[in-house]
């Protein structure tokens, strides 16, 4: 916990006045008409503000039960600059009297979508905010310079659906070794297990461990996975391994970011030996559909490797598949999404590269191919 | 001095001129055709001849003939080898090549001797047409001693001309489908009287009528096959004049039959009307989800009713196939009396009207006085920056538009990015071009690239302004700020692929036109 350890002690130290924060979470609509789940911050108390030097209202995160701290995904809501990922946002606070304050709930304005900030634990959990009534004298952006006036917390309760930061840490081997299992068994899907395909799990699988800077534990690290690759490469070779157990661990320890790049990775395989096989991409589909990964993410993901690629499988290959339609989708739905997957492979019928050219060429004929299957006019 | 239009088409060619009344009017070649094939022939002695005498003298030569030079415009690194018949990639240093621009120039070359005193022009070109492409053309031009006023897309100088043609009064949305030989562009314009403002544009620039033809080849050789065990060269010319024929024959009959003079011998061959409607459907499929695109997409939604009237254009929009189609999609008959051939370069020879007021007569003036035009950008213009991918936690370089299409021109538009880390020396701007509204990287073409140097000790997050503009005819400028320390760099005209107008061929480097050959 180290490094988090100090501020969670400042929220817990001592209070400096009867001011008040409420932390709630809820839809709430952007001007643009996003509707977005966000945290709002508002405030109450006794806090004048009519000093020469107006004050500023900090926000801190911190997930209450285990007092670790939530993240940000953007630069612009950190605590201490760029190297210190811990979320902080501030407002400026409305003028005020020194012997009244804020008799009424005082709005932030400020609407910060759940989806920028990274949560430390799966579940039912309560979110904690610290607030500061800091001068403005003060750097904000060094916690250790601020100059406060007032502290308070307000709590929410709150359930996190995907597995947060601190579990993804908690089950970081496992997830590797489960992704090293599951790209085995998409580099066997095809018949054959081949170098190419084994190169891409291998630096993947060791790239972790070139950032480790203890020598002795860099090499510990590469041979406790070196034997785990050998024994996945020999299981998968035989046949031995589920890919349906595979997917069920997963899905019971894997955080989003980790599933979504276990995507991307398998896609690499994939294009290792140039070829996009129709048992690939159908063992592919499967697996995206079980992970619960989001459709259209996958298929800007996949359109990547399909431009790529050498060749496709298209005689055996599942063209919905390829294209992207799930069996979820209206006749509509299928009709619009061919179309848009039309405009984005004429683009590059135009491609200097003659590879990308004949592709283009070669999807906009699947395309009209399964528009004819489904009737679109 | 004569004021042009060119339409250089990817099958025919059209030159028109603005009469001393200020009418565009379409001329005539020496054999009286007011259109001229976009044919090029290069003789083994290096005569150049364009038209329907090159279609003639390449029948025994058919690798020296050179057709559908439009479809290659976008292509620097491909030229035309006599010796293999065809546009191959990467040989640009090889004896008997020749590039894409050069046979342009021969075209235009060719159109520039229907009349005399030409020296400046506006050539038209597919809305889509790309960046290399356009540039590509204007090299063309200048090299067949033409000076390019401004380039105009196709659609528009067809609703120019249309907007302009004697007891037209047009009122509301305009839908513009030009199919040509080689191109298909789908425009809609609000019109009111002669105030043109275009207000988007789709296009293919491999879709058109010698797709067709190319359908009915196919159909033909397979049936060829059948019967005596070969196929017939696709390299022969006469096959493809016969398959033209039979697509003619087929707009009004059901079945159309012609002998073919195949490698086995003669053979009668019969083509039915439903056989080549399925040989063609993939590209009727293309041609509707263009103009469903055009009406009906993310930037706005358009209902077929909201359209006033729609304006075909282009030869191959003649066909009773295209007349039913867009007749079906768009609930009413396409409107009729303009000519698809001319409509193209009559608006261009408007337009060139438009551009050079100081040198016309009072008529010439009064008569396009009243005339506006708003045009719009037809690519999203962006470049490539960092972002984080929130499902993958990690950061990804991405398209990040800057100039979405559909807007006005002239426009510029300038946008904010921030350096990354502590001490960058330098950023690489790359300028992107994409159809669509494309984030992925990989799906965008990158037209530019240039760099800027930044100073020592630049710390993260310092502003980087990038700044594109885009005038009337198409030419980009961008402009990159480090605003703290003012260090900027540029360019302005960024095209990839300058596109050489050079014919590789020692013994006769360049234009020798011969009529009598």
């Amino acid at each position: 916990m180290g490094l988090f350890g100090s501020i969670v002690d400042v929220v817990f130290g001592k209070e400096i006045s009867k001011f008040e924060v409420m932390v709630t979470t809820g839809m709430h609509q952007f001007k643009d008409g996003a509707n977005i789940n966000c945290v709002n911050f508002q405030f109450k108390g006794k806090i004048g503000n009519s000093r020469k030097s107006p004050s500023t209202i900090v926000f801190l995160l911190t997930d209450s039960n285990e007092k670790t701290p939530m993240l940000s995904l953007i630069d612009d809501c950190r605590l201490n600059g760029d190297l210190d990922p811990r979320f902080m946002i501030t407002a400026p606070l409305p003028p005020a009297s020194d012997y009244e304050g804020y008799k009424n709930w005082i709005n932030s304005g400020l609407y910060v979508p759940l989806e920028l900030i990274r949560h430390p634990y799966k579940g039912s959990r309560t979110m904690m905010c610290g607030s500061f009534v800091v001068d403005n004298l003060s750097n904000l952006s060094l916690a250790d310079s601020w100059i406060t006036y007032h502290f308070a917390t307000g709590n929410t309760d709150i359930i996190f659906d995907d597995f947060g930061y601190m579990d993804a840490h908690k089950n970081r081997d496992r997830v590797k070794e489960l992704s090293i299992d599951l790209c085995m068994v998409m580099a066997a899907s095809d018949g054959s297990l081949d170098q190419s395909e084994l190169n891409i799990i291998k630096g993947w699988t060791y790239r972790d461990c070139q950032l480790i800077d203890d020598a002795t534990e860099k090499a510990r690290e590469k041979e406790k996975f070196s034997k785990y690759l050998k024994k996945s490469y020999s299981k998968a070779k035989k046949g031995e391994i589920s890919h349906d157990h595979l997917v069920n661990e997963i899905n019971k320890i894997c955080d989003n970011s980790s599933k979504h790049n276990l995507i991307e990775l398998l896609l690499e395989v994939i294009s290792a030996d140039g070829v996009f096989s129709s048992d690939e991409d159908k063992l592919l589909n499967k697996l995206v559909k079980s992970l619960d990964i989001d459709n259209e993410t996958f298929n800007a993901m996949k359109n990547k490797t399909v431009l790529n690629v050498e060749s496709i499988e298209t005689d055996n290959v599942s063209l919905e598949g390829l294209l992207g339609i799930t069996n979820e989708m209206s006749k509509n739905e299928k009709c619009d999404h061919l179309r848009k997957q039309y405009t984005k492979w004429l683009n590059q019928t135009t491609n200097r590269d003659p590879k990308i050219k004949d592709r283009a060429q070669q999807m906009i004929a699947n395309i009209s191919t399964l528009r004819s299957k489904f009737g679109c006019d | 001095m004569a004021i042009i239009g060119i339409d250089l088409g990817t099958t025919y060619s059209a030159i028109a001129v603005l009469d001393d009344i200020g009418n565009p009017e379409v001329l005539s070649s020496l054999d009286d055709s007011r259109v001229t094939p976009s044919v090029v022939y290069i003789s083994a002695n290096n005569k150049i001849i364009v038209g329907n005498k090159a279609k003639s003298a390449g029948i025994g030569d058919p690798n020296r003939v050179i057709k559908a030079v439009k479809k290659e415009m976008a292509y620097d690194d491909k030229v035309f080898d006599v010796n293999k018949g065809m546009f191959v990639q990467g040989n640009q240093d090889l004896k008997n090549t020749y590039s894409p621009a050069f046979i342009s120039a021969c075209i235009l070359k060719e159109l520039k001797n229907y009349t005399q005193d030409v020296k400046k022009v506006v050539v038209t070109v597919p809305a889509l047409f790309s960046d290399a492409a356009k540039k590509a053309t204007q090299d063309a031009a200048n090299d067949a001693g033409l000076e390019v006023l401004e380039l105009i897309h196709e659609p528009t100088a067809a609703v120019l001309h249309y907007s302009n043609i004697p007891g037209v009064n047009l009122s509301g949305n305009i839908l513009v489908f030009d199919l040509g030989g080689g191109t298909f562009d789908v425009t809609i314009a609000n019109v009111q009287g002669k105030k043109i403002n275009i207000i988007t544009s789709r296009g293919d620039t491999n879709l058109g009528g010698t797709d067709f033809d190319k359908e009915i080849f196919n159909l033909l050789s397979e049936k060829y096959k059948k019967e005596k065990g070969n196929s017939l060269d696709k390299k022969n010319g006469q096959y493809f004049e016969v398959a033209e024929k039979i697509k003619r024959i087929l707009s009004v009959k059901e079945h159309a039959s012609e002998v073919i003079d195949g490698p086995s011998g003669p053979l009668k061959i019969k083509i039915t009307r439903d056989e080549y409607l399925k040989s063609i459907d993939s590209y009727l499929d293309r041609i509707k989800m263009l103009l469903d695109d055009c009406l009906d997409n993310e930037e706005r939604k358009l209902q077929p009713n909201e359209i006033s009237e729609t304006l075909l254009v282009g030869g191959s929009s003649r066909t009773p196939i295209i007349t039913e189609l867009v007749t079906k999609k768009m609930g009413k008959a396409p409107v009729k009396g303009v000519n698809v051939d001319e409509a193209v370069a009559s608006g261009a020879a408007l337009y060139a009207g438009l551009l050079s007021k100081d040198e016309l007569n009072a008529a010439q003036k009064d008569s396009i006085e009243n005339i506006e035009l708003q045009d719009i950008t037809n690519f999203y213009l962006g470049t490539s920056a960092l972002r984080l991918n929130n499902a993958t936690q990690k950061y990804e370089t991405y398209n990040s538009i800057i100039i979405p299409r559909d807007t006005k021109l002239p426009c510029s538009e300038t946008k904010d990015y921030y350096t990354t880390y502590d001490g960058q020396e330098r950023i690489n701007i790359k300028v992107t071009s994409s159809a669509t509204n494309e984030e992925n990287i990989d799906f965008v073409d990158v037209i530019g690239e240039y760099a800027l140097d930044l100073p020592p000790d630049t710390p993260a997050d310092g502003r980087i302004d990038t700044t594109y503009a885009y005038d009337t005819s198409g030419i980009m400028h961008c402009e990159t700020v480090h605003v703290s320390s003012g260090n900027t760099n540029g360019t302005d005209i960024i095209i990839k692929g300058t596109s050489s107008t050079k014919s590789n061929n020692d013994d006769n480097p360049f234009l020798n036109f011969d009529d009598d050959d």
